[in-house]
């Protein structure tokens, strides 16, 4: 009798074990997941933020002044431009400088940091530039 | 520019002191004595960073000194945060040579310089980092560094200086983008 209670009490034991196992392993997996960014989400990162960003094909690296009107001022090699910019309402930022036509892309949080994407015809994303960091205000008025 | 794909550009020099800024805007003070580390670091959008000064020994003093003559002194780091560390630093004059720098024979002083930290219990000296590298008078500028750490080696050249009128974006991106496609 005492041996078929032991039996039982193991086999709940070693299920409470597994059960907290799958449980952190879930917890890790959500946290570490890629994800696209909200509209909101986008808004709160950039919306009148200067923003550092880190182009991932050509090393370069970029801030930009993102005015709530809707301008965009950006420098990259001690360089400015003016363009524009907005936010679609499925989340996706616009840039466009010069006569260029604007881009359009997602961004996605991945592990913590942010990035923008490039999804190719069938549909495989790529992350084109990583966010380091975002600040608040025109950053690039005081310099 | 260096050969590790590095770009910065000389913002100002003044009173023994050159302040310099990377592509990332981060700006560095650094010293007219090549074997100084850098006098200030401030990233800029964070605003952090630290300033080094001296704590005891004369780095100065390497060159009045004969080379090969060993020079000890302590760094006093301070965080714009509020932390403060003291680093050590051995650092010695390894002679001179003639080498040809960007097109040029020029004259490079040879330094060797190790930091270490000193163990409380034994007084051993704990290597950190050792650098080898060669200072141009002429140009104010290191021109090659052999780096070494506990984890890593790593080195970088100079590789092109560009005049101020000459520097234009199309001219920068051009030289930078193939500097780092070739690391």
């Amino acid at each position: 009798m005492i041996s078929r209670v032991t039996r039982i009490m193991r086999i709940v034991i070693l299920a409470a074990i597994a059960a907290l196992v799958l449980v952190g392993c879930q917890t890790t997996a959500s946290r570490d997941e890629q994800r696209v960014l909200t509209v909101d989400e986008v808004r709160r990162l950039f919306v009148g933020n200067t923003v550092e960003s880190h182009n991932l094909n050509t090393s370069f690296t970029s801030f930009t002044y993102y005015h709530p009107n809707g301008q965009a001022i950006q420098e990259r090699l001690w360089v400015r431009r003016l363009g524009t910019w907005s936010i679609q309402d499925d989340g996706k930022i616009c840039l466009a400088f010069g006569k260029r036509k604007a881009k359009c892309r997602h961004l996605v949080i991945d592990s913590g940091k942010y990035f923008k994407i490039l999804p190719d015809d069938k549909g495989k994303i790529t992350k084109i530039v990583r966010y380091r960091y975002f600040a608040e205000g025109n950053a690039l008025a005081k310099r | 520019m260096y050969s590790d794909g590095r770009v910065e550009k000389l913002m100002s020099h003044r009173d023994g002191e050159l302040l310099w800024e990377d592509d990332r805007k981060r700006q560095f003070v650094r010293s007219e004595n090549p074997i100084m580390p850098v006098l200030r670091r401030t990233d800029f959008l964070s605003g952090k960073g630290h300033s080094q000064s001296v704590g005891e020994g004369n780095p100065d003093s390497i060159r009045q000194l004969p080379s090969g003559t060993r020079v000890g002194f302590t760094v006093v780091r301070a965080r714009y945060s509020g932390e403060r560390s003291i680093r050590n630093w051995d650092c010695k004059h390894l002679g001179k040579r003639q080498e040809k720098v960007l097109g040029v024979m020029r004259e490079l002083d040879s330094f060797a310089c190790e930091r270490f930290v000193i163990q409380r219990k034994t007084w051993q000296k704990n290597f950190r980092e050792s650098r080898q590298f060669s200072y141009s008078r002429d140009l104010g500028l290191v021109v090659e560094m052999q780096r070494k750490t506990r984890k890593k080696s790593s080195g970088w050249k100079l590789v092109s200086i560009v005049p101020p009128d000459k520097a234009s974006y199309k001219r920068l991106s051009k030289k930078v983008r193939k500097l780092r496609a070739a690391r």
